[in-house]
């Protein structure tokens, strides 16, 4: 292979330089090699497509399900009530997706949708503003939010637990103190129009979701940022030490999560009519559960955004199903647990070492 | 043989506190060579792959490279000079396949640098495997699938992806089977007859036997010989490693 690169000549002009162990490598412990002599290649792998195909498997029976179930079910207009409450949430589920891949976690979202939804709001109550220009605010102020969030995981390296937790309160203060409490409505037209209205008969906002997810999992599949988002989740010191900038990529995890989450902020506005300080409120754990769901490991380095659009049907699904069916939202809040318990369960099978 | 030595340590000391790892430490390796560092535990094997690795740095001594003298800043540092190194735990991304992991942190890109190369890379990565002689079940299977010897050999190429002149390797038998270490023993003496030279750090004499030019034996932090391999005999070696040879 020739992949001699410029740098290699370079690093020979500029030779004077000062020790560095910031990345010391540790030497084998014996630990990880009787791990390591533990593992046994094919079964593990079986497991895994046993795993991934149970993931759609769940899917499909929990549709069989409800339609045999309620007649309303397997219909136009219920695909769209349940593809419209998996929207908004899914948004968030797919950039909380690359976080947790990461080995990070990102508990801020459901208040940012809520600080985002009110910059979106105080925006679009300008009768002129069309559109695009509440939304662009709301991305705005979730990138910078979330800026703040990656700076202080990637350079101070705080827990990214932490640092979200912390700003899950901070947002949502925040957007209290701006709108005082109070609801924005009185859009102008243009910022309701992509709530409500539709475009070849689509629902624009479950149009907006359907484009993230493809343009993210194109990104996911093709783009060396992905790449690193993923070695930094299944072995930061080998990613460290092949060169990977683990900061900068973490920094722009974080800020991407908070973009997108004032893109759901905005969106989940445009469709209420409605800026509510307080919305988006255990958005975070939904989108959480929804990736967990979808196998996304939780120690981080494999999974993928569309095992968590899964997840966020499944999980809507079930929504969905048991209202037509009646059963009192509590018992739903039950079973949908049931479900998290069993997605894990089954991913630590698939993982289990052979001892 | 270049009349240059590739690489060559003139007094390298390093102390750990009061502990003294290295002392006066004189090394050499030309290019295509293979030479074992041997020694008994605590004799400053690791200690000198990790100075000529850049990850320590050295109180004292100097390094040359191709007869030029050289200061590291950082394991970046002999990367850029060619020296690469092959260490156990650090080497892989378990959750990466082979390809992945031979292509982490310099990806091939097409499209501004944004998009991988995935066809890219697969092509050139099986022709470097090939290469190698490397046989692996999957290229495309996470490395935490695969045997250790797999896994060695996978960080081995990698290693040598990058038109590496010298690779080093802290006991890369160590916790492998007969038939495992077999597979890395074959892939050095390939690296060798393409032209690339190994530091091999190993307690099994056997293997050291069977595939260097040349074994170097520390002693308490001191080179205490460095010996032709055709030229000298196991029970030499194991001599000087334990310092019996010396009260003779
Ligand atoms: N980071 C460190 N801090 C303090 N002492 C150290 C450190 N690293 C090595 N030493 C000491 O330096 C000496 C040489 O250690 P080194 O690891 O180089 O030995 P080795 O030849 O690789 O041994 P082994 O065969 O057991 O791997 C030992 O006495 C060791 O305890
Ligand atoms: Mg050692």
């Amino acid at each position: 292979m020739d992949l001699a690169n410029g740098k290699k000549r370079e690093g020979r002009r500029t030779p004077d330089l000062t020790n560095d162990s910031r990345s010391s490598p540790e030497t084998d412990s014996p630990e990880s090699r009787s791990n390591r002599l533990a593992t046994k290649g094919g079964e593990h792998r079986y497991r895994e497509t046993i795993l991934q195909l149970g993931l759609y498997g769940a899917l499909l029976i929990l549709i069989g399900f409800f339609s045999v179930c309620s007649p309303y079910f397997f219909t136009v207009t219920n695909a769209e009530n349940i593809l419209l409450q998996a929207s908004i949430v899914g948004m968030v589920a797919i950039a909380q997706t690359f976080v947790i891949v990461s080995g990070g976690i990102d508990l801020s979202v459901g208040s940012m949708i809520g600080l985002t939804g009110v910059t979106a709001g105080f925006v679009a109550l300008r009768p002129d503003t069309g559109p695009i220009l509440p939304f662009f605010a709301a991305i705005t102020m979730g990138a910078l939010a979330g800026a703040v969030n990656g700076g202080l995981i990637a350079m101070f390296r705080i827990p990214p637990f932490i640092v979200t937790l912390a700003s899950l309160y901070a947002a949502r203060g925040l957007a209290l103190i701006l709108t005082n409490t109070q609801n924005l409505y009185g859009f102008n037209p243009g910022f309701k129009f992509v709530g409500a209205g539709r475009i070849a008969g689509f629902p624009i906002i479950i149009l907006i979701f359907i484009s993230l997810s493809v343009i993210a999992y194109v990104l996911q599949e093709h783009t060396r940022f992905a790449r690193h988002v993923y070695a930094i989740g299944g072995g930061r010191r080998a990613a460290e030490f092949f060169g990977v900038s683990v900061r900068r990529v973490e920094l722009i995890l974080y800020a991407v999560s908070g973009a997108v989450a004032g893109l759901a902020g905005a969106a989940l506005a445009a469709r209420v009519a409605s800026a509510e300080p307080t919305a988006g409120i255990g958005f975070e754990l939904t989108a959480i559960a929804a990736v967990i769901i979808g196998g996304t490991s939780l120690s981080g380095g494999e999974g993928g955004v569309q095992r968590s659009i899964v997840g966020m049907l499944i999980l809507a699904i079930i929504s969905n199903g048991l209202n037509l069916m009646a059963v009192p939202s509590y018992y739903q809040q039950v079973i949908s647990a049931a479900v998290i318990v069993v997605a894990v369960v089954a991913d630590q099978w698939s993982k289990a070492r052979a001892e | 043989m270049d009349a240059v030595p590739l690489l060559s340590l003139k007094g390298i000391s390093k102390a750990f506190g009061a502990v003294v790892a290295l002392e006066g430490v004189d090394f050499e390796i030309s290019r295509p060579e293979v030479v074992a560092l041997v020694g008994d535990n605590g004799a400053g094997k690791s200690t000198l792959i990790k100075i000529i690795s850049g990850v320590l740095h050295a109180d004292s001594g100097q390094i040359r490279v191709e007869g030029l003298p050289v200061r590291y800043t950082g394991p970046e540092s002999p990367k850029l000079l060619g020296i690469e190194t092959v260490y156990q735990d650090l080497a892989l991304v378990n959750t990466f396949d082979t390809i992945q992991n031979i292509y982490l942190g310099r990806e091939i890109t097409g499209l501004g640098g944004i998009f991988l190369d995935h066809k890219r890379m697969h092509q050139e990565a099986k022709k470097h495997l090939t290469t190698l002689d490397i046989n692996l079940p999957s290229i495309r299977k996470k490395v935490r699938y695969l045997s250790g010897g797999q896994r060695q050999a996978v960080a081995i190429s990698r290693a040598t992806g990058w038109g590496a002149k010298l690779i080093i390797m802290d006991e890369p038998t160590a916790a492998l089977g007969v038939k495992e270490s077999r597979q890395v023993l074959k892939v050095v003496k390939t690296l060798r007859a393409s032209n690339v030279s190994v530091i091999l750090v190993s307690h099994n004499i056997e293997h050291v036997f069977a595939i260097t030019d040349r074994i170097t034996v520390l002693r308490h932090g001191r080179v205490v010989a460095s010996r032709q391999t055709h030229a000298t005999s196991p029970e030499e070696i194991v001599r000087l490693i334990t310092g019996a040879s010396l009260a003779q």
